[in-house]
């Protein structure tokens, strides 16, 4: 059950399955840390609705909606069988 | 012994500035905004014969911005003897991802592992000695902030000079990482079973501060009430208080320098030049210095408390509009006090487009320097609706300025929408001796440009102002080679109301410097307070030609400084030139139509 990350329900966690974005923002989000394998939480919308601050490798970013939409990712309780988000290491 | 080069690397937020300010006792701006650092500084390590080289802070050595691009070049041209990395404890896995990159480059590197104490805050840990052995690198857990474990620091740095502690051993059963993401796992092999990140969320007061400071409801209303605050202070009472007590300083300098120079017996010229000319020009603008110094302490306040990320997070929709992202908001705020180092901090953006467009925007956002002009004015025309006046001044320019960029970014600057990737670096709270550095550093800049600009720029007014092109003396300013030029000038400015000649000479002397607008004023119309110039101004002026003089500062060309970043900005002498032009054209246009209108309220 996959989905874009920028369609992550608020508070819960994922882990990034791919990154569909080849170019310079791709690169730059790998770079900071949003790679294939890594615990990604969306934390909280902007007032105006975008962008979202994600919790990622102990930092939080700030990303648009239209920059997220290129990110797939796997909701944690998928992964641990159902249940709340799995606790971050 | 020659110097050793040590170059300070590390990511955005990490501490880096606050160690090299410990390490070097040099002056220099700390920010809790990614990428502060823009230029290179260095300075020579206390007692040692070592020079620092504080890098921009980057992510990685990839170049994409400008940053990372000095960065990058230094290490790879300049070959330092050193690489001092500063690593974040609290976002070790991130920023270990640069120390790999360094070690790739077979560069010596210690790394310093700043705070630990934090880490410790929200239940993590890191076993330093394993992470040394690991990475093969000496690792030294400090506190740039408290200066606690500096000294084990420069020991480590000693031994590493004589070439012990060092070995770029961890690829050598690790093998080059080629991807980020070979990188990233190579990071979770390293820290593997020694180090605990403790609460993911960072610390607990960021969430609770970010639960309220970038609320759905919250957010704009305390975005908006921390800007009008800062407006408040500065050009209300408080501002206010404190320019009457610099312009009493001032006049009593005056009558001290006058009573010296009368004990000295200095010919009457020297005593008039220095009086009328020199310190008319440099106390007047002195008098603004405590209205700079609050402005810059609230921007100092923004960046080091974290609240400037959180600032670009919430207003990131709206800058979106004018084909911004949220980043452009710091350089634009910065606006407001000088265009200069605004200009400059334009770099931190990555995509040369969304650069240039914010560089056109800048001079929109009225500098500080300006202030004066509005505050003489609106005192002397619209007493009672002045912070409304000054209010809307700088408002007008905004919203002018969005229109400008929509208009440039429709024609010459097409292109994609910025991406927008913005670290919010935990909240902390600012220390007073970096605020205090931040602090001394602008108003000592602002003052040295009194010192050099104004006094050159004030003698040289007064002399041309008392002599005429046939190289006689006059007391007539308007024989003299001033009032000649001016009066080529006027007839340009009559369909803006202030046909003038003073007028026109003053806003040629705004283009060497803005300050120098009111101070060539008040000895242009020869008078040494604010209260006679007051009224010279409303001999002079009718209400209508005021506000379209204000308009014209506010919207023409920057000063000189200004003018020579935003040219390096955009890239050459033909697109500065243009744009200059072209800001002066509307400034010209948008005066003209201010005036017609303001003759329908206030009929001359």
């Amino acid at each position: 059950m996959e989905q874009s990350l920028d369609r992550l329900p608020l508070g819960e966690w994922a882990v990034v399955v791919q990154i569909e974005q080849s170019s310079l923002l791709g690169r730059r989000l790998r770079e900071m840390g949003i790679t294939e394998g890594a615990q990604i939480c969306r934390l909280r919308q902007a007032p105006m609705g975008d962008p979202s601050a994600y919790a990622v490798r102990g930092s939080i970013l700030a990303i648009r909606a239209r920059d997220a939409a290129h990110i797939l990712v796997r909701p944690a309780h998928i992964l641990s069988g159902g249940g709340i988000s799995i606790p971050p290491r | 012994m020659p110097n050793r080069t040590i170059g300070l690397a590390g990511n955005p937020n990490c501490g880096k500035t606050t160690l090299f300010n410990r390490l070097t006792g040099a002056r220099q701006v700390t920010g809790n905004w990614p990428g502060v650092t823009v230029e290179r500084k260095e300075g020579q390590v206390k007692g040692k014969p070592w020079i620092l080289v504080d890098l921009p802070g980057t992510y990685s050595l990839a170049s994409y911005s400008p940053e990372e691009r000095v960065a990058r070049d230094f290490l790879q041209d300049t070959q330092p003897d050193l690489v001092l990395n500063v690593v974040d404890a609290t976002a070790l896995e991130r920023n270990l991802y640069l120390t790999l990159q360094l070690l790739e480059q077979h560069l010596p590197v210690v790394v310093a592992l700043n705070l630990c104490d934090q880490l410790h805050k929200k239940g993590g840990q890191v076993d330093c000695k394993a992470l040394s052995s690991r990475l093969g690198v000496p690792v030294i857990p400090i506190s740039a902030r408290s200066g606690e474990n500096i000294g084990g620091l420069i020991n480590a740095l000693e031994q590493a000079e004589k070439g012990k502690g060092i070995a770029t051993s961890f690829f050598a059963y690790q093998g080059k990482p080629q991807t980020e993401q070979a990188r990233y796992a190579a990071v979770r092999d390293l820290l593997d079973g020694i180090y605990d990140s403790g609460n993911v969320l960072s610390s607990g007061i960021t969430e609770k501060l970010d639960d309220i400071l970038t609320d759905r409801y919250l957010a704009i209303p305390i975005f908006l009430f921390i800007m009008l605050l800062m407006f408040t202070v500065i050009f209300g009472p408080p501002g206010m208080y404190a320019k009457g007590l610099a312009e009493q300083g001032v006049q009593a300098v005056s009558r001290w320098l006058g009573t010296a120079l009368e004990w000295i017996g200095a010919s009457w010229w020297a005593k008039e030049m220095a009086l009328e000319g020199i310190w008319a020009g440099v106390g007047g603008m002195l008098t603004f210095l405590p209205q700079m110094a609050l402005l810059f302490l609230f921007l100092s306040l923004l960046e080091d408390s974290g609240y400037m990320a959180r600032g670009a997070f919430v207003m990131d929709r709206l800058l979106r509009k004018a084909g911004l992202s949220g980043k452009a908001f710091i350089p634009l705020l910065m606006g407001f006090g000088c265009t200069t180092p605004a200009a400059m901090a334009t770099r931190t953006l990555e995509r040369e487009r969304e650069r240039k467009l914010t560089v056109l925007m800048l001079p929109f956002f009225s500098c500080g320097a300006k202030l004066p002009v509005y505050v003489l004015f609106s005192a002397a025309f619209f007493p009672k609706s002045q912070g409304l006046l000054i209010f809307g001044l700088y408002l007008f320019g905004v919203l002018l300025g969005i229109f400008w960029v929509r208009l440039a970014s429709g024609a010459a600057h097409r292109g994609e929408e910025a991406p927008f990737v913005m670290e919010l670096p935990p909240y902390r709270l600012p220390t007073l001796s970096g605020i205090l550095r931040h602090l001394w550093d602008k108003c000592k800049g602002f003052v040295v440009k009194a010192g050099t600009v104004i006094v050159s720029l004030s003698a040289l007014m007064w002399l041309m102002q008392h002599v005429t092109f046939s190289l006689d003396w006059t007391e007539q300013a308007g024989e003299s080679m001033f009032g000649a030029i001016g009066r080529c000038l006027a007839p340009l400015f009559r369909p803006l109301g202030f046909g003038s000649w003073q007028a026109a000479v003053s806003l040629l002397a705004g283009i060497v410097a803005k300050e120098a607008v009111v101070s060539s004023m008040a000895s242009l119309y020869a008078c040494g307070n604010a209260a006679g110039l007051t009224g010279a101004l409303q001999g002079a002026f009718t209400p209508a030609s005021a506000l379209s003089f204000l308009v014209f500062v506010l919207l023409y060309m920057p000063c000189v400084a200004a003018f020579a970043t935003i040219r390096r900005e955009l890239g050459g002498w033909r697109a500065g030139i243009l744009a200059m032009a072209e800001q002066t054209a509307a400034a010209y246009a948008v005066g003209f139509a201010v005036y017609r209108l303001a003759l329908l309220f206030f009929p001359a």
